[in-house]
């Protein structure tokens, strides 16, 4: 009990004025070497990025020259693209009738022939004659069959009458295959 | 009444004056370093980040640039000149209507057909565009039929020509197959095979109606953006332009050159 309070009030004072000074030093320290070195990061950094700004451009304007020098080969080059590429996609996509005609050879049966044939779009109807019945359901499964199915789709028997003759009259319907 | 003896009064007052001008510096410089990052460095931090977008960009147009630069350095002109031939001759840039025709004649006199009529409306010549008149495909006015090579060719223009033929059976096939051979990008739309002898008999001659659909493309009236990169040719359209090669041709066919004079315009021939 005798220590307590032994200090006078002026040094204990001057005591914490200095602590206080002390921490005052050291943030304003602290903060002057953080402004310090993030001002000269942030320039350092903001001229580097300015001379490769400075470099890209140089870059671009140097191609774009370049490319403004090959401009007629670029205008070749584009034209002879845009014609190849739709001219394909359409020889790709059109029907090949000439094949069409040839696996029909092959498809129909001796006693049938074709009296009118109309192909409009990818629909085809087909009139014809035939000796017997059966040479027409021979026609309508070889139609059918896997040979068949390569040409045409969605076979139909539109109308089937016989004359006196016993000669059978027929009209087919289908989808043809691109 | 007690009253402080003066020299304790005038010490204390210099004691305080010397304390606080002992914090006026450190106090000083947190102010001036705040300030600076407030003015200084936070404004310039948004600089930079604003340039290093600036700069990314420029680094991907300038290598887009430059790939575009290295490859269109790589073609060879005279090689392009010769497929700009081979794609004429695919699709022309004008209708050509007139040297479709004519290719029709020979595939007509060649396969021994009997060319009846020839039914064509070339509309406008050249590539003057006349008010009032559009060159739309068929196939996107209402009501007509929509086939996959009018998927295919999009809003490409294209002329019309309705053909009708007599002959027999194989003389039509050999006519199909040479004009399919042309090197011109057709489409038969519609096709109508009539035996001549109607639903009775039949005797082998048949005659045909044919509605070819011709295409064209005029030329880009100018390039895309320099930015835009060069596609190169895909091995199937690089095929069809060596068929248009092997075939020989070279750009829509040339019509025979007529002689020109007459005195009286309305004598027959």
């Amino acid at each position: 009990m005798a220590d307590i309070n032994l200090l006078p009030v002026e040094e204990k004072s001057a005591e914490q004025f200095e602590n206080l000074y002390k921490k005052l030093i050291i943030a304003a320290t602290i903060l002057l070497v953080f402004t310090a070195v993030s001002t000269l990061a942030i320039l350092g950094f903001f001229s580097v990025l300015s001379s490769q700004r400075s470099e890209l451009v140089r870059r671009v304007e140097t191609n774009s020259a370049t490319i403004g020098d090959l401009k007629s080969i670029e205008e070749l080059q584009v034209v002879v693209k845009q014609k190849s590429a739709v001219a394909d996609k359409i020889l790709t996509a059109r029907s090949s009738l000439g094949g069409v005609f040839q696996t029909l050879v092959q498809l129909v049966p001796q006693g049938v022939f074709f009296t009118d044939m109309r192909f409009s779009g990818l629909k085809v109807v087909i009139s014809g004659r035939a000796k017997t019945s059966a040479d027409v359901a021979g026609l309508v499964s070889q139609l059918v069959s896997s040979r068949g199915s390569q040409i045409f789709s969605a076979v139909s028997v539109d109308s089937l009458s016989s004359d006196e003759a016993g000669i059978y009259s027929f009209v087919l319907s289908a989808q043809l295959i691109k | 009444m007690k009253l402080p003896a003066l020299p304790n009064l005038k010490a204390g007052y210099s004691e305080n004056f010397g304390r606080l001008t002992k914090v006026v510096v450190p106090i000083g410089v947190i102010i001036a370093s705040i300030l600076v990052l407030i003015f200084v460095v936070w404004p310039k931090f948004g600089d930079v980040l604003s340039l290093r977008r600036v700069n990314d960009d420029l680094g991907a147009r300038a290598q887009k640039l430059e790939t575009k630069a290295q490859k269109l350095a790589g073609y060879d002109k005279s090689a392009l000149e010769l497929q700009l031939g081979y794609s004429e001759a695919l699709l022309p840039s004008d209708k050509e209507v007139f040297s479709l025709v004519a290719q029709i004649e020979r595939a007509a006199s060649t396969s021994g057909v009997v060319l009846n009529k020839v039914d064509a409306s070339p509309g406008n010549v050249g590539n003057v565009s006349v008010p009032g008149t559009t060159n739309l495909p068929p196939a996107n006015l209402p009501g007509a039929v929509q086939t996959p090579a009018d998927v295919a060719a999009g809003n490409t223009p294209k002329v019309q020509v309705k053909v009708s033929l007599s002959s027999d059976y194989k003389s039509f096939l050999q006519f199909l197959n040479n004009v399919f051979a042309f090197s011109r990008v057709l489409v038969i739309r519609d096709l109508t095979l009539s035996s001549v002898g109607g639903t009775g008999q039949s005797t082998g001659q048949i005659k045909t109606l044919i509605t070819i659909d011709a295409y064209y493309q005029t030329l880009p009236a100018e390039l895309s953006s320099i930015e835009a990169p060069i596609d190169d040719l895909t091995p199937p359209e690089i095929k069809r332009l060596n068929q248009v090669r092997a075939s020989g041709t070279s750009g829509p066919p040339t019509l025979p050159p007529v002689q020109g004079g007459r005195s009286d315009l309305f004598a027959p021939f």
